[in-house]
């Protein structure tokens, strides 16, 4: 079964089993809830994204029980292209937003994730960026958000309590286009030829071998599971890995879609694909199954609206308490 | 091009029976609104879909159609692999038979979306007609179905229609609309 990971007893990743309350972390404290749900994903939001040159200023909610897409409206104040997105336990934030494609720029736009509600432009990024990766030290774990590539090789972190952005050691990855996604100790990036891992802890980044063969244009979605998902080529391929999230190791392949620039929103036991790039920008949508890493194309219900398609976007998961509407336990695939 | 897929067609996929819709079986997929464009292979089409009426299309107006809906400019993205997982994104001149393929596509999956509009609001609907499917058959430019699509299908018109047609406030970024433009209230979300 896949997720038997675990993780030297020590090293602090959570060995899990779905559903066990059952923690062995690094302080052994077993009163806490297991990793795997230490939040409980129930929707999602997918926002800005491009096609033909525009890039949208829409964002779509997706509801995990019902694997249902509702259009919000043109809620950003600013459009955003090649983004990539991130977020807290209140907010979700957009970086790169810019009304111009393709949008260099280091403007970020935020969103109340309790009511859906667009706060404006918040604390810009310290360096202008096109298409880079976001990785999240939760916000109930450090609390930050590490953007980095996108043409700029400095590394951004906000601080999810006060949206403060500052810069720590840069990863080496000046190039466009990254995929990025992290698991609780570590956040991992691919830019080209280029990969790299992020310790929370020391702030330092590290050479990431056997990494998957995105090129940073195929996208990376990760997961409360001890693993996560990385494409193994650019555009476009169907390939796409399972990978430890402490480790870095390779853990399966399985095919989805062919595509690149992937719109990847993460679930609790599922993800979704939300649009993507073929040839074109379209609104292809699927989701996977973490559980079983199977996978079945969604239509019109799941499908992100408000425009004929759209790759390049950002995501965000909210969770239980965000609004209790959408559910309190873990949607099932 | 997937030499397995024998047949391309158009469907919402929410339509489909699981068995086409997992496993991996739709081969070809461009989604758009509500309707996307699919392909599969002989066996799929044959033990579940050849009898349920669905439109087909060809390969060239699936494959390239789909790469060229809504074009209006010059040039098409293009991918270069350059070795050591490096890739280089360039613009290449796009071909007038190839843009074809994308109004023609556009024109059968608007027709689509009519055809289910009508089921939905009825035959006396006063935008989602007869008359509306005869101005999409009489498309014979990217930019007239791409207005078709924005006025009445939900779609948004490629920047570089919308300015060269003026349909950006003074700020150069909100878009104006055409005045009668009718979003598809029968997709749910939309």
């Amino acid at each position: 079964m896949p997720g038997t990971v675990n993780a030297s007893a020590g090293n602090g990743a959570a060995d899990w089993t779905p559903g066990r309350a059952n923690y062995d972390g690094w302080n052994n404290n077993r009163t806490r809830a297991p990793w795997e749900r230490s939040r409980i994903i129930t929707h999602g939001y997918v926002a800005g994204g491009y096609k033909n040159s525009s890039p949208w200023q829409n964002v779509n909610r997706t509801v995990h029980s019902n694997d249902t897409s509702t259009n919000l409206g043109d809620i950003m104040n600013y459009a955003g292209s090649y983004t990539d997105g991130a977020n807290s336990d209140r907010a979700f934030y957009v970086y790169g937003v810019e009304n111009s494609y393709s949008g260099n720029t280091s403007r970020v736009w935020k969103m109340n994730l309790s009511n859906a509600s667009g706060q404006g432009t918040t604390n810009s990024m310290n360096v202008s960026r096109n298409d880079m990766s976001c990785m999240t030290d939760y916000h109930h774990a450090g609390a930050k958000i590490y953007i980095t590539g996108g043409g700029n090789s400095t590394t951004d972190r906000t601080n999810m309590q006060n949206d403060t952005n500052n810069t720590v050691s840069g990863s080496g990855q000046g190039g466009d286009y990254s995929a990025g996604a992290q698991g609780r100790l570590r956040g991992w990036s691919k830019t080209g030829g280029t990969a790299q891992y992020l310790t929370w802890s020391s702030e330092t980044w590290s050479t990431w071998s056997g990494s998957p063969g995105t090129n940073g244009w195929g996208k990376a979605c990760s997961s409360y599971l001890n693993y996560m998902y990385f494409k193994n080529g650019g555009n476009c391929t169907t390939d796409i890995r399972r990978v430890n999230d402490f480790t870095g190791a390779n853990m399966n392949a399985f095919n989805v879609q062919n595509s690149g620039e992937e719109n990847f929103q993460m679930g609790s036991y599922k993800g979704y694909c939300l649009g993507h790039y073929n040839g074109s920008q379209n609104n292809n949508s699927y989701k996977w199954n973490y559980l079983t890493d199977s996978y079945a194309d969604g239509g019109s219900s799941m499908q992100p609206k408000g425009h004929d398609g759209m790759s390049s976007a950002s995501n965000a998961s909210a969770y239980t308490f965000n609004n209790l509407s959408y559910g309190i336990t873990p949607p099932a695939y | 091009m997937d030499e397995s897929i024998a047949k391309y067609f158009i469907a919402d996929v929410d339509d489909l029976p699981i068995a086409v819709r997992s496993d991996g079986n739709v081969k070809f997929n461009h989604s758009t609104i509500k309707y996307s464009v699919l392909g599969v292979t002989q066996d799929i089409w044959d033990a579940h879909l050849k009898d349920a009426g669905y439109t087909v299309v060809t390969a060239d107006e699936a494959i390239i159609g789909s790469s060229h809906w809504g074009k209006v400019g010059a040039q098409i993205s293009d991918y270069v692999n350059l070795g050591d997982g490096m890739q280089l994104k360039e613009k290449v001149d796009i071909l007038e038979p190839n843009r074809a393929y994308g109004v023609i596509l556009m024109k059968k999956v608007a027709t689509e979306f009519v055809k289910y509009a009508i089921t939905q609001k009825g035959n006396s609907d006063a935008t989602y007609n007869t008359a509306l499917l005869t101005s999409i058959d009489n498309c014979t430019t990217m930019e007239s179905i791409n207005t078709i699509w924005e006025d009445y299908l939900g779609g948004q018109l490629p920047k570089e229609q919308a300015q060269s047609e003026g349909k950006y406030e003074n700020d150069g970024f909100t878009r104006t609309y055409n005045a009668g433009r009718v979003k598809p209230d029968f997709i749910p979300g939309l």
